[in-house]
């Protein structure tokens, strides 16, 4: 059940949206359509605010200028969308990590060696990849781990 | 073309299509809407060049940032309100805010043109939007020739429901003063 709307709320809402009860607000338009089956007073005050209604309903499409237009269209040619911005981003946050995980690799098999080669006793001084065959053997493997780890890596097309 | 009579569930898939970068449903849309916003942002800010460069800045918001969009407002409903905040951040940035004041309404009802025919009275309804006050002529062009529901338009000119009522009262009365000439005046026109 819809309160009734009373005749100088009507003619507000003419006054607002017309006379189209589409244009009512939602709340309000079946009670407007309840007082203009029941009240020739509002049929009357329709009627009249009909006509602005109908200059409106002749009133032309806008027309997009050209230049506009063309500058709308050349938008996405312009100017980077997101998506791509942030995949590429994707691309160089993975390639960080790839390099930072194949520098934890190379670095732990590194101190790994070093550590066995001190554990053997076969040197009391720190041992370095330049005096050491075992460091060189560990050089040729880190170098696999390196180019393992960013070889899997796709390649920026950009 | 009439907000409402845009399939608005269409509007959403194309906007959720812009979000992952799709220009063919970006260009789809500057179809629908660009050419109402454009006539929306040169009722607020009366100049053709500013008009498109809000219209231009709209855009590139749809094309940036159409993920952030939510369905909870209609996209038309949407694109106005970010074309309103671009036109007011214009105006404000020149100290042209005061252009938006009601208080010129005398300047529409000043004007009474004979209109004879449907073509010279939608040429008349042209010149009188225009001459309305920057709010009264956002405020009608949204409800009355964009098809926005009351409450939507005054989402996107961020007033209330009786300020927008207000608005279209005024808007429309002086409409009527312009496009209903006098008898006499009728007899004296050209």
């Amino acid at each position: 059940m819809t309160t009734p709307l009373d005749l100088e709320r009507f003619k507000a809402l003419l006054a607002a949206y017309g006379a189209r009860p589409e244009r009512f607000p939602d709340g309000e338009r079946e009670a407007a359509l309840a007082l203009l089956a029941s009240s020739e007073v509002a049929r009357d005050l329709a009627r009249a605010e009909a006509a602005l209604d109908d200059v409106f309903a002749l009133a032309h499409a806008p027309e997009l200028s050209p230049d506009l237009a063309r500058k709308l269209a050349e938008l996405p040619i312009r100017k980077a969308h997101p998506e791509r911005r942030s995949r590429r981003a994707a691309w160089f946050t993975g390639l960080g990590w790839a390099a930072a995980a194949a520098f934890g690799i190379f670095w732990g098999a590194r101190t790994e060696a070093l550590e066995s080669a001190s554990g053997r006793g076969e040197s009391q001084e720190i041992a370095t990849p330049a005096t050491t065959g075992a460091a060189d053997d560990l050089d040729e493997e880190d170098e696999e781990l390196v180019e393992l780890a960013l070889g899997g890596l796709p390649q920026l097309s950009e | 073309v009439a907000n409402s009579e845009l399939p608005t569930d269409e509007d959403a898939e194309l906007v959720r299509r812009v979000g992952h970068g799709d220009a063919s449903a970006y260009r789809a849309l500057v179809v629908r809407h660009a050419a109402n916003l454009q006539r929306f942002s040169k009722r607020l800010l009366r100049d053709d060049a500013e008009a498109e460069d809000v219209v231009q800045e709209t855009f590139l918001r749809l094309w940036q940032r159409a993920a952030e969009y939510r369905p909870a407002a209609r996209v038309g409903t949407w694109l106005h309100s970010i074309a309103h905040h671009l036109a007011i951040d214009r105006l404000r940035a020149t100290r042209r805010l005061d252009t938006l004041s009601d208080e010129d309404e005398g300047a529409v009802s000043a004007r009474q043109p004979l209109l004879l025919d449907e073509k010279r009275r939608a040429e008349a309804l042209e010149v009188a939007l225009a001459a309305l006050p920057g709010r009264q002529g956002a405020a009608v062009t949204l409800v009355h020739l964009h098809g926005l529901s009351g409450a939507e338009a005054a989402e996107v000119l961020g007033i209330g429901p009786e300020a927008l009522e207000s608005l279209l009262a005024r808007g429309r009365r002086a409409l009527k003063t312009f496009l209903t000439a006098p008898a006499s005046s009728k007899d004296q026109a050209p």
